[in-house]
């Protein structure tokens, strides 16, 4: 029985692991695109709270321009990843610098803009749309660090 | 001792797991070029939508 396991479960590891490998720039392409994703649901949340009345003009304007600084940061840290990838990088460790200064960005864009609003139910909503990209690349970086090569 | 026929089943579930992983794969698996290309349509898009809503006049 426990040589059948054996046969059933080596094999299988294998696959799974070869399915699930490591690429770094493509990792890194998918945490960009998903911080994209994650902004585009930002600007759409600060739309509707300010046609609801729930932040005000000045406020909507605050959290639009990091979001535009955030677009910014995610912009270059793709032009910064296909630079590595046509240098002909391969592994993780490469990606990693890139994804860990990109992090440092967008801390820093962060502490740039007053994100304060009146409003503690839409500061809550807002909040989770920065966490929520803060932890992409956060994720990003543990990965590839993690992955290393 | 594993038979003949144990090592057939382990392949042919390794085989069905295989093609399960092709499948995900295949609707998860856009390479990085592709995904590089969806980002930087959202990116332009943000960036689009956030210039036209600053340039809204007060109160629209």
């Amino acid at each position: 029985v426990k040589h059948r396991k054996a046969v059933l479960a080596v094999p299988l590891i294998i696959a799974v692991l070869l399915a699930v490998g490591c690429d770094g720039y493509k990792d890194s392409m998918n945490g960009s695109a998903k911080v994209a994703t994650a902004v585009e649901q930002g600007i759409a949340a600060v739309r509707d709270l300010h046609t609801n009345g729930k932040i005000t003009q000045a406020e909507r304007n605050e959290w639009l321009l990091y979001f535009a600084d955030v677009t910014t940061v995610n912009t270059d840290f793709r032009t910064r990843v296909r630079a590595i990838k046509a240098q002909g990088a391969t592994g993780n460790l490469a990606y990693l610098d890139v994804a860990n200064a990109a992090l440092a960005s967008l801390t820093s864009v962060e502490g740039k803009h007053v994100l304060k609003v009146g409003s503690s139910a839409s500061q809550a909503k807002l909040d989770l749309t920065m966490h929520l990209i803060h932890s992409v690349m956060n994720t990003l970086a543990l990965a590839l660090q993690k992955g290393g090569n | 001792m594993s038979t003949l026929s144990d090592i057939d089943a382990g392949l042919l579930i390794l085989d069905r797991v295989i093609s399960l992983l092709k499948s995900l794969m295949g609707q998860h698996g856009l390479d990085g070029d592709a995904l590089g290309v969806i980002a930087d349509s959202k990116d332009l898009a943000n960036a689009a939508a956030i210039k036209k809503m600053l340039a809204e006049p007060p109160g629209a």
